[in-house]
C-alpha cells in the first residue's frame, strides 16, 4: 500500500514542483547536519531486523537478525537468526575493523564494507555509522552556481529534494538525491547513482516511529534499479535504547551465542 | 648361422643373426606370438592413455589456466594509503618503473601484459550473471589468441560501439544475448565507488576451460577509466617467458626480478614556502612505528618542538637548513608544493611545523619530514618524480643511518617456495594494516604447486594401477615363456650341439621376448592414440564439476613423446627382465640333456 502511495506521490511530485511559490530554501549543509543529528544516537541500541528479498524467478528470501549498536564505542554486532543456513553467523564491527563469524567453522574472518549480510543485498558497510555531512556536500548547478535543492511535494507532504555529491573518495555512491520532509528533515526517499551517473537504487523510507524522542525508520524498501525487479524490504522491531553490556561487542560474545 | 660371418670377434652371434633368428622363431609360433603381443599391447595402451590424461590435466592447469591468467611471473601490489582496512587498493601507480625492471632483467620474455580484472555483475536480456571483467590491451585482441568464433575483432578497437566487449559462449548463453546486443555491468572502482556501464558484445570466444567462462574482456583503457585508474597505473603485470617446459625453471627468473625491484626512498622535490619566502626542498616520510621513529629521532638533534609528535600528529618537522631559509620555528605553517610525475599537475599542501631538528651530517639539504600516515596518501594520489633522479634533491644513501627510518617507495614482500607459503603470504598481505605499498613477485611454480602435486599424485596412482595390471600380465608372459622353453628343449639341445654358446642361447630367448615386447608396444601406442582420439572426441553435454578436467567439454588428453618413450621403455624393460631368468635357465642346460628332452637334472629324476 505504502509502495503504491509512494509511487503515486512521486508521480505527483514532479508536477507539483512548478506550482510551489518561491521561498527561502535552507542550505544543503544544514539539512545534512540535521540528518546527522537525527541519525546520531549517543546511546546504545538493540533491535530485531527482518529483511525480505524478492528476486524475479527466485521467490522470497527472508532473513532475520538481531542488531546491537553502540555509537559511543563505534561498534555494532549483527547476529543471524534465520534462515537456518545462516543461523548463528554474525558480523562484528569495532572502529575500522569488521569481522564475519561463521558458526559452522567457528571462525572469524576479517571483511570489508562490501561484504553482504547473510547473502542479501545489504552490505555490512550500510550498517556503519558515517556522518552524511562528512561524506557528502550539496551538488552545484553548473548553470546557476547554486546548490541543487528544490521545494517539492511527495503526495501531500512538503519535501526538499536535495542533490548530493561525494566529498571523500571512499563512498559507495558518488551521487545521491534525497527527498526530506520540510518539517523535521526526515528522509522519505533516497536515490543513489553510480560514478557514471546511472540510477542504481531507490530507498523508500516507509514508516517511522519515535522512541525516547528520537525518530527511527522501522520500515524501508530498497529497489534495485540496475537489476530491475529486485526488491529488499527491511523491517525493524523491538527497538530498545537500554545500555548494552560492553561484552556484547566482542568476538567471545558472538561465539557464545552459537554454543 | 652358417660359418663365422655370423659371429663377431669374441665368437658371439652377431646382432643381425640374432635378430633374424628371433624374428624367425616369433613368426614360427604365430598364434602364441600374437596372443602375448596383444596382452603387452593392451598394457602399453592403458599406460599411454593414463599418462596422456594426467599430462592433459597438467596442460589445462599450467598452460590454459595459470599461464594465461597469471603468467610465468606475476607482479602485483596492495596499496594502503591511509592504513585502514577500507583503504586497500590492488594497484601500483607507476607501471613503467616495473616494466623497465622486467625488460632489463629478463632476456627471455615471450610477452608481458597488464593484468586488470574485477568481480562484476552482468545483466543481459532479463538474465543476470556474476563474472569477472578483464582488461585486454588492443594488441592482444587477436582472433587466434582470443579464439574468436563469432563477430568481428575489428569492432573491439574501431570505436564504433560503446564499450565493445568479448564474451565466451557460455556467458552469452547465460546472459541470453547475441552479437551486438548490449550488456549492463556493475562493479566497484578502486576507490570503492559503485560503477555501471553499458557494453556491446562484438565478439564471442570459445573457452578452453570452465575457469575462462566467467570472464568478459573489455579494452584496457576503457576498463581503467571505469575503475578510476590512470593509464600509467596497473593492477598487476603478467610475464610469459620463452621455452619454459617445467614450472621449476621459472623460479630463478622470478628471484632475479624480485632482486631487481628493491625499493628506493620515497619523496617529493618541490618548493617549501612560509613567511613570503620560498626555497627548493625535499619532502620525505618517516615511518611512525616505534622502532623506525626512534631510529630517526636518535640520529638527529632536536632544536625546537617535539619530534615524538610525528607519531600521532598531523604536522611536519623541518631541518634547520630549511627552517633558517624560511625563518620558521615550531608552530609556524609551511606550504609545500610540487608537480606530479605524469600529468605535471601542481600539488599544494600546508602543514603545521611541530619540530625543528638538526640533521647533522646525515641531512645536508633543506628537508621536511611528514609522518607516513600523512605522507603516503599524498604520495600515492599525486605521484611525484623520483627524487633519486633529481640532482638537487636530498636522497639518503643506503649507508646513511636514517635510510631505513624513511618511508620507502614500496615494501618488497619476501619470495615464497610453496603454494601453502604463497597462500599464507597473500592472506597476511590482505590482513596486515600497514601503511604504504606492498609489492609481490610470484612465480607460477608457487601458485600452482598444489595443482602440480595433485596431477603428480594422479599420475602415480594411474602408473601404480597400470603396473599392477602389467605385473599380472607379465606373470602370464613369464609362464608362457617357460612353457615355450620346455617345448623347445630339444631345439636348444640341437643348437647347443652344433656349437651355439650358452650366452647366445640366453641372448636369443631375451631377444625374442624383447622384440615381441617392442613391436607389441608400438602396436599398443597406436591403439592408445586411437583410443585417445576416440575418447577425446566425445562431447559431454553436462560434465558438471568434471568440466574443469575438460577442454570444450571434451576430455583433454595430451600424449607427449617423452611419456610415450618412458612407457615403452618401462614395458620393454620389464618384459626383458621377465624373460631373462627363464632364458638363463635354458642356456645352462647341458646339450646332451636337452637333446634327450630333459629340461633340468631334477626333472630328469
Amino acid at each position: 500500500m505504502n509502495k503504491v502511495f509512494l509511487i503515486i506521490a512521486l508521480l505527483f511530485s514532479a508536477a507539483s514542483v512548478n506550482t510551489l511559490s518561491a521561498k527561502e530554501l535552507p542550505a544543503i549543509k544544514t539539512i545534512l547536519k540535521q540528518l546527522d543529528v537525527l541519525m546520531d544516537l549517543k546511546s546504545d541500541l538493540s533491535a530485531k531486523v527482518n529483511i525480505t528479498e524478492e528476486k524475479p524467478n527466485q521467490g522470497l528470501k527472508k532473513i532475520e537478525s538481531f542488531y546491537y549498536r553502540s555509537d559511543v564505542k563505534d561498534a555494532f554486532l549483527i547476529v543471524m537468526l534465520a534462515p537456518a543456513s545462516e543461523k548463528g553467523n554474525g558480523y562484528l564491527s569495532i572502529g575500522d575493523n569488521m569481522w564475519m563469524y561463521k558458526q559452522n567453522t567457528r571462525t572469524f574472518q576479517h571483511i570489508s564494507r562490501d561484504e553482504s549480510i547473510g547473502g542479501s543485498d545489504v552490505k555490512s558497510g550500510d550498517m556503519e555509522k558515517r556522518k552524511l555531512s562528512v561524506l557528502y556536500k550539496g551538488a552545484i548547478d553548473p548553470k546557476t552556481g547554486k546548490e541543487l535543492i528544490s521545494d517539492e511535494k511527495l503526495g501531500d507532504i512538503p519535501v526538499y529534494k536535495i542533490e548530493l555529491t561525494a566529498q571523500v573518495n571512499d563512498v559507495s555512491y558518488p551521487k545521491k538525491v534525497y527527498w526530506v520532509r520540510q518539517d523535521n528533515y526526515l528522509p522519505m526517499m533516497e536515490k543513489s547513482y553510480s560514478l557514471s551517473g546511472t540510477l542504481m537504487e531507490t530507498i523508500y523510507y516507509l514508516k517511522y516511529t519515535t522512541i525516547g524522542g528520537k525518530y527511527f525508520c522501522i520500515k524501508m524498501r530498497i529497489d534495485d534499479e540496475f537489476d530491475k525487479g529486485n526488491k529488499t524490504l527491511m523491517e525493524i522491531s523491538g527497538i530498545s535504547l537500554d545500555k548494552l553490556d560492553a561484552n556484547i561487542f566482542t568476538q567471545g560474545y558472538l561465539e557464545s551465542l552459537s554454543k | 648361422m652358417n660359418g663365422n660371418d655370423n659371429k663377431d670377434r669374441s665368437g658371439k652371434l652377431g646382432i643381425k643373426t640374432l635378430f633374424g633368428l628371433a624374428m624367425r622363431n616369433l613368426l614360427r609360433h604365430k598364434m602364441r606370438t600374437l596372443l602375448i603381443g596383444i596382452v603387452i599391447a593392451f598394457g602399453v595402451m592403458i599406460l599411454v592413455v593414463a599418462n596422456s590424461f594426467t599430462e592433459g590435466l597438467k596442460d589445462i592447469v599450467i598452460n590454459k589456466i595459470i599461464v594465461n591468467w597469471m603468467g610465468h611471473i606475476n607482479i602485483s601490489a596492495i596499496e594502503r594509503g591511509s592504513g585502514t582496512t577500507q583503504d586497500k587498493k590492488m594497484i601500483f601507480r607507476d607501471k613503467d618503473l616495473i616494466i623497465e625492471a622486467i625488460k632489463t632483467n629478463l632476456p627471455n620474455i615471450d610477452f608481458f601484459r597488464e593484468g586488470l580484472e574485477t568481480f562484476t555483475m552482468f545483466v543481459g536480456n532479463q538474465r543476470t550473471s556474476l563474472g569477472i571483467i578483464i582488461g585486454l590491451e588492443k594488441e592482444h585482441a587477436d582472433i587466434e589468441w582470443m579464439n574468436i568464433i563469432e563477430g568481428d575483432v575489428g569492432d573491439f578497437t574501431n570505436g564504433k560501439y560503446e564499450n565493445p566487449c568479448l564474451i565466451y559462449e557460455s556467458m552469452k548463453r547465460d546472459l541470453n544475448v547475441k552479437i551486438y546486443d548490449t550488456i549492463k555491468m556493475k562493479t566497484t572502482t578502486i576507490y570503492g565507488k559503485v560503477q555501471s556501464a553499458k557494453m556491446t558484445v562484438v565478439g564471442v570466444m570459445k573457452s578452453a576451460s570452465t575457469f575462462q567462462d566467467m570472464g568478459i574482456f573489455l579494452e584496457m583503457h576503457s576498463l581503467k577509466q571505469l575503475l578510476e585508474m590512470k593509464d600509467y597505473e596497473a593492477q598487476s603485470l603478467v610475464v610469459v617467458l620463452k621455452e619454459i617446459n617445467n614450472p621449476l625453471e621459472v623460479i630463478p627468473w622470478a628471484d632475479k626480478i624480485h632482486e631487481a625491484l628493491k625499493p628506493g626512498v620515497a619523496g617529493m622535490y618541490g618548493q617549501a614556502s612560509a613567511n613570503g619566502k620560498s626555497v627548493p626542498a625535499t619532502q620525505l616520510g618517516v615511518m611512525t612505528n616505534a622502532a623506525e621513529l626512534a631510529l630517526f629521532i636518535s640520529n638527529v638533534t632536536p632544536v625546537s618542538g617535539n619530534l615524538s609528535l610525528l607519531s600521532n600528529t598531523n604536522g611536519i618537522a623541518v631541518n634547520t637548513i630549511l627552517a633558517k631559509a624560511l625563518g620558521i620555528t615550531a608552530g609556524s605553517t609551511l606550504t609545500f608544493n610540487y608537480n606530479t610525475k605524469f600529468e605535471n599537475t601542481p600539488v599544494k599542501h600546508s602543514y603545521k611545523v611541530i619540530a625543528v631538528f638538526d640533521g647533522n651530517t646525515n641531512i645536508d639539504k633543506p628537508v621536511a619530514i611528514l609522518p607516513n600516515t600523512l605522507f603516503y596518501p599524498v604520495y600515492f594520489d599525486y605521484l611525484p618524480k623520483e627524487i633519486n633522479a633529481i640532482s638537487n634533491a636530498y636522497y639518503p644513501s643506503v649507508k646513511n643511518p636514517l635510510f631505513s627510518a624513511f618511508a620507502m617507495e614500496w615494501t618488497l614482500v619476501p619470495r615464497t617456495q610453496t603454494s601453502e607459503q604463497f597462500t599464507k603470504k597473500m592472506q597476511n598481505m590482505n590482513k596486515l594494516r600497514f601503511k604504504g605499498m606492498m609489492l609481490n613477485v610470484s612465480s607460477m611454480y608457487e601458485t600452482l604447486k598444489m595443482f602440480l602435486d595433485i596431477a603428480d599424485a594422479l599420475n602415480l596412482v594411474g602408473f601404480t594401477a597400470v603396473m599392477i595390471l602389467f605385473f599380472i600380465i607379465l606373470v602370464g608372459v613369464g609362464n608362457t615363456l617357460r612353457m615355450t622353453i620346455r617345448e623347445r628343449t630339444r631345439e636348444i639341445g640341437t643348437i647347443r650341439a652344433i656349437g651355439m654358446k650358452q650366452k647366445d642361447v640366453r641372448r636369443l630367448f631375451t631377444w625374442e621376448t624383447t622384440l615381441l615386447a617392442f613391436f607389441a608396444s608400438i602396436a599398443g601406442v597406436v591403439f592408445a592414440m586411437v583410443m585417445v582420439f576416440l575418447l577425446g572426441s566425445i562431447t559431454f553435454k553436462n560434465p558438471g564439476d568434471f568440466s574443469v578436467l575438460m577442454v570444450n567439454r571434451q576430455i583433454h588428453f595430451m600424449p607427449t613423446i617423452s611419456s610415450i618413450l618412458q612407457s615403452v621403455a618401462t614395458i620393454v624393460g620389464l618384459t626383458f627382465l621377465t624373460s631373462y631368468f627363464p632364458a638363463r635357465k635354458a642356456a645352462k642346460m647341458l646339450p646332451t640333456d636337452a637333446l634327450r628332452g630333459i629340461m633340468t637334472k631334477s626333472t630328469a629324476k
